[in-house]
């Protein structure tokens, strides 16, 4: 699944209207890796799905 | 760079006998530090201590607990960089090489319920826990 970012930009976290693809989903939140290059747990409310698997 | 002389006796210098006696990096070059409790009023220490969500709103770490198994993973004081320390140099005005990443185990409250999850940070002298993230659940 891929989700784009409509949150609050922060370049050590995530950039607003990008792309992310949601690596899995654990406990409703999403893996993804962020601009860190490490992949953490976000919460769904902040993202839009762009494309379900 | 400091010696310790006694008599006729060297100690070598102070980093040496600090990696000796002090440290407690181990040989994967992971510092173990104290858990960190939080506070239960809502002084400065609880409204550091939160996870800022991608909304910008804040996910709080749970009043009364402790973060557990701390450890400083990256930066300062271990063999692992900081991809990012750039970045927090720049954003704070700390020198790159003064940046630790930690890692340690907390709760969140999110929508009324407390999670027990693995939580990262960075943080350098003066600058307490920022940019907290879930890394894992826990429970």
């Amino acid at each position: 699944m891929n989700v784009k970012f409509i949150g609050e930009s922060d370049p050590l976290a995530l950039l607003k209207n990008k792309i992310y693809k949601v690596i899995s989903i654990e406990k409703g939140w999403y893996r993804i890796k962020d601009e860190t290059g490490e992949d953490y747990l976000f919460p769904p409310e902040a993202f839009e799905i762009v494309k379900s698997n | 760079m400091v010696s310790f002389f006694t008599g006729f006796f060297y100690f070598g210098t102070y980093e040496e006998w600090y990696n000796k006696h002090v440290s407690k990096s181990n040989k994967s070059g992971i510092l173990e530090l104290a858990d960190i409790p939080i506070g239960k009023n809502l002084g400065a220490a609880a409204f550091r201590d939160e996870i800022k969500l991608p909304n910008g709103q804040l996910a709080k770490i749970t009043e009364g607990t402790k973060i557990t198994k701390v450890v400083v993973f990256a930066g300062k004081g271990t063999k692992r960089k900081i991809n990012v320390a750039k970045y927090l140099s720049k954003q704070y005005n700390i020198p790159e090489s003064e940046w630790k990443k930690v890692r340690g185990e907390g709760f969140v409250d999110y929508h009324g319920v407390s999670r027990r999850a693995e939580l990262h940070w960075f943080e350098a002298k003066g600058i307490d826990r920022i940019k907290m993230k879930v890394k894992r659940w826990l429970d």
